[in-house]
């Protein structure tokens, strides 16, 4: 019988795949790599979220129209994300006024 | 569609020519439903984003008082339960009944694991005063900000144990309809379905365990 599912082998090394990247996470959290700690934890997400896609939920050999409305969100995700960023991340820069980012840390107040 | 055909295919639905045209119909719902969810968790990581590019430090500091060894023990066992449920639509496909309603329930009961654990997190975040209010205790430096952290934390978990609660529901439905042999006829998208909206949720917490539990190495 022709399946559109993957053999439960498949699924089984991808779950593999996805334990020992938790046990990578994980164990990077309790090293100090800086601001690095952060770029690593984000990449090693991505990977997980793309074998869960592609594997489990079976980006891979599915239709082009899927692939796209897939795309689409995350497409949508980063305008939300680049927009509001470049908008805070740039706000009054040059200018005497205080940005958020100004605020010192040890700032406890009311603004 | 003539009616002779429809006899074939009892599960067609009168809008579609074909099973598969149906079934393709359906995921394409499904995945667009997930791209608006993106978007829907996708707001509240960008609050995320923007207050821990802005206070650094005192996010590290809170993420140390979240349970990092339960937040990691579930985030295995929704990875497991996904494991489950991809198998489960297998069966479903391969018309193996009894498996399939063994690995839907075993699916669901993973979720159900996972908000125990969820509960006890929730539990000490309480008696430890974390929740943000009147009752919040900070003992080290930026209350506000630390508030601001703990605000997010359950904001983000909190919409995400809602989400594995109606998975749980979804899940057990389709067991009990499994069951009754309503997929194991050549007819098993809604699984196949429910399973996309399983792993979606699975992907959320792939991201929430290392932005709320290790924030700032430990």
């Amino acid at each position: 019988m022709e399946t559109t599912t993957h053999s439960p082998r498949v699924y089984w090394k991808t779950c593999a795949a996805l334990m020992a990247l938790l046990a990578v996470t994980w164990s990077i959290g309790y090293v100090n790599l800086g601001s690095f700690n952060l770029v690593v934890a984000l990449a090693i997400s991505i990977s997980k979220a793309l074998l869960v896609a592609l594997f489990f939920m079976h980006m891979k050999g599915s239709s082009r129209l899927l692939h796209f409305a897939a795309t689409a969100g995350v497409i949508w995700l980063l305008i939300l994300f680049s927009l509001t960023l470049g908008d805070y991340f740039t706000r009054d820069r040059g200018s005497s006024q205080v940005t958020p980012s100004q605020i010192p840390e040890h700032f406890d107040g009311e603004r | 569609m003539n009616p002779g055909s429809t006899a074939a295919t009892p599960f067609v639905h009168e809008q579609f020519e074909t099973v598969e045209q149906q079934r393709s119909a359906a995921q394409l719902g499904m995945w667009v439903f997930l791209a608006t969810e993106v978007l829907f968790f996708g707001g509240l990581f960008l609050a995320y984003t923007v207050y821990r590019s802005l206070y650094p430090q005192t996010f590290a500091t809170a993420s140390h008082h979240t349970e990092v060894i339960l937040g990691g023990i579930n985030t295995g066992i929704l990875l497991f339960s996904s494991t489950l449920m991809a198998l489960a639509v297998r069966a479903a496909e391969l018309r193996n009944r009894k498996r399939l309603v063994w690995l839907l329930l075993g699916t669901a009961f993973l979720g159900v694991v996972f908000m125990a654990i969820k509960g006890i997190e929730y539990h000490k975040d309480f008696v430890e005063h974390l929740v943000p209010g009147s009752h919040f205790v900070w003992h080290e430096a930026n209350q506000s900000h630390a508030e601001i952290f703990f605000w997010l934390y359950f904001a983000m978990t909190g919409l995400h144990a809602i989400h594995v609660i109606v998975g749980i529901i979804v899940l057990l439905t389709l067991a009990v309809l499994a069951r009754l042999g309503k997929f194991t006829t050549g007819h098993h998208t809604p699984v196949e379905i429910a399973g996309l909206y399983w792993h979606f949720v699975d992907v959320v917490w792939i991201f929430l365990f290392p932005l709320m539990y290790l924030a700032g190495h430990r």
